[in-house]
């Protein structure tokens, strides 16, 4: 049973909605309303609101190619990651707890080491070795999956730890299934929600990442969006509002499905009634 | 139908040994409990059979092929878990084939057993459900059904029980019982609950601190307990020092009767608790002032009251405490 919302509850939920919609209908006022910035006040809120600024970027010839290879770096981003961390969490949930911990901290690095420090500690080291992760484009898809780690280690983790693992993986190996067909069988299906919010988190970030596209000189979406800062600030400001709605969209998504899932769990583990 | 042997069976967990000296022989067909309290070693010995865990030392065989070194996968064991452990994406027809269609049978076999199993655990028409819309107890029969599915040489049942209530664990347990009889499968069902033990096992094997202390019928382990810590373990029993001598009775082989009896030890009554088929008379013995218990009839006509003198007599002494 839902328990029901205090006063102060809903005064929290306000304010929190507020901090939230505030700058982002401030973003939209400035993005899509031809009206002088210094005219944008309550009598023009419903003024000159168009979409010319948006149409302007897109049409811009930077645009797509930029788009296409963030959306390439995504894509592949998302796989890597979790072809390197779906197997490693399943491995220390079901061998090496131990080694939780020890993971835990390592998976955080990336949120304490800063984006000069990894570019030039990995230019350094494989300049001479593997020159392509500073010469082609993609070079960009093993950073990413570092700056993904945390993010993909909490998502998987607390998936996995919402469903009996162990048993499932016993009374899959009993019944005669080999390691690859419990995976892809009884595994990736009931964590495929930990699975998708690890893909969009990893999206979600190559989407905005700045720094270090733009220290290695990456033609990426957000360095387009840079640029086109300076010739059409308001199409630059209205795409940066799509994506950020697009990404706020995706996380709401996620939520529901964890809720939905979760519930569903709790039913299987207790039984109906 | 197979045999399942375990030979000199070790198994440590850093400080703490599982499982010492472990032989046990399970006859074809037959099933057999691993009764023990908590942390005795049971469990470890079913996952040692099923190949999730490895012992350090010994051999467990099936019709005298070693299993040492075979892995769960192709071990062709059923097994059923303690909590449950449907696969909560697939319905309950796809959980029975799971196992077939791993083994590769073709669809028009594979639904014919599956048939053939859920209406073996009266079933049939939930086919097309997923686990979280079944009561635990059909739960577990479809984890049963799954087991059985794929034609097991051995079915082991790990605590199946445990998370059922009180009404539907016996419906299962009798289930179970009849299932396993009527496919002839060779079973281990480990559990804590003596009173399913008893129930249902062709011998049990009771254990304590990772090693076997009794295998018998459970008539043999109820009535003839080999060690203390049988007698202890099953059933109720009080200890009694007379003449010095020490033993164990049990509650229903202490009769009251009259104080002039000459067979009877004379006892204080100090409580007396109504438990359903049963009263339980809790006596005081005048003689060192231990208690023991005995049982009553419900329906007996005379119930003795707190503080009445009594005479106990000890119809069967259970085992002497040496």
């Amino acid at each position: 049973m839902k328990p029901r919302r205090t006063t102060w509850e809903w005064v929290v939920i306000a304010l929190a909605s507020l901090f939230f919609f505030v700058p982002l209908l401030a973003m939209a006022r400035f993005a899509l309303q031809r009206v002088p910035m210094s005219l944008l006040g309550r009598d023009t809120l419903f003024t000159r609101w168009t979409i010319d600024g948006v149409i302007n970027i897109i049409q811009d010839e930077g645009f797509v190619p930029s788009m296409w290879l963030s959306v390439r770096i995504g894509v592949l981003t998302a796989f890597f990651l979790l072809l390197l961390m779906l197997p490693t969490v399943l491995w220390l949930h079901l061998r090496a707890q131990k080694l939780k911990l020890l993971a835990e901290t390592l998976s955080l690095l990336p949120y304490v080491v800063p984006p000069i420090a990894l570019v030039v500690g990995v230019s350094g080291a494989f300049r001479t070795s593997f020159p392509w992760i500073i010469t082609s484009n993609f070079g960009l898809v093993p950073l990413y999956v570092i700056l993904c780690l945390p993010f993909a280690y909490r998502t998987l983790d607390a998936g996995i730890g919402a469903i009996d693992l162990r048993t499932l993986v016993d009374a899959s190996s009993s019944l005669g299934a080999s390691t690859l067909t419990t995976l892809f069988r009884v595994l990736i299906p009931n964590l495929w929600v930990a699975i998708a919010s690890t893909t969009f988190l990893g999206f979600a970030v190559v989407l905005g990442e700045f720094a270090i596209s733009s220290l290695l000189l990456k033609p990426t979406l957000p360095m387009f969006m840079a640029e086109a800062q300076g010739q059409e600030p308001q199409g630059a400001m209205a795409v940066g509002l799509l994506l950020l709605l697009f990404t706020t969209l995706l996380f709401f998504l996620i939520g529901r499905l964890q809720k939905r899932t979760h519930s569903e769990t709790q039913h299987t583990m207790r039984g109906a009634p | 139908m197979s045999n399942l042997l375990f030979n000199n069976v070790n198994k440590r967990f850093k400080d703490v040994v599982a499982l010492s000296n472990f032989t046990l022989d399970v006859e074809p067909g037959e099933l057999i409990t691993l009764l023990g309290p908590s942390g005795c070693g049971k469990t470890t010995a079913l996952r040692i059979a099923a190949g999730f865990e490895y012992a350090d030392s010994g051999d467990i065989s099936a019709d005298a092929v070693s299993l040492t070194h075979v892995r769960p996968q192709k071990r062709n064991m059923g097994m059923v878990f303690q909590s449950y452990s449907l696969f909560p994406h697939l319905t309950v027809t796809e959980n029975v084939s799971f196992g077939l269609s791993v083994r590769k049978h073709d669809k028009a076999t594979q639904s014919r057993r599956v048939n053939d199993m859920l209406e073996l655990v009266q079933l049939g028409t939930l086919g097309s459900r997923y686990p979280h819309q079944l009561s635990g107890g059909q739960q577990q029969r479809v984890a049963l059904a799954r087991a059985l599915a794929i034609e097991p040489s051995v079915l082991l049942l790990d605590e199946p029980l445990s998370a059922l209530d009180a009404r539907v664990r016996t419906e299962v347990r009798d289930e179970i019982r009849a299932l396993q009889k009527r496919t002839d499968t060779t079973t281990l069902f480990v559990t804590h609950d003596q009173e399913e033990a008893i129930a249902i096992s062709d011998r049990v094997c009771v254990m304590g601190n990772g090693s076997i202390h009794q295998v018998g019928t459970p008539r043999q382990v109820y009535l003839n307990p080999e060690t203390d810590f049988v007698a202890g373990f099953i059933g109720q029993s009080d200890s009694v020092i007379l003449g010095g001598r020490q033993f164990l009775v049990r509650p229903e082989d202490v009769a009251i009767v009259a104080t002039g009896d000459e067979r009877g030890h004379l006892a204080y009554v100090k409580a007396v608790e109504f438990v359903g088929a049963n009263i339980q008379v809790v006596l005081m013995l005048n003689e060192l002032g231990q208690e023991v218990r005995s049982y009553m009839p419900s329906t007996a006509d005379i119930t003795p009251a707190i503080g009445d003198a009594v005479g106990v007599h000890f119809t069967r002494i259970l085992r002497t405490i040496a």
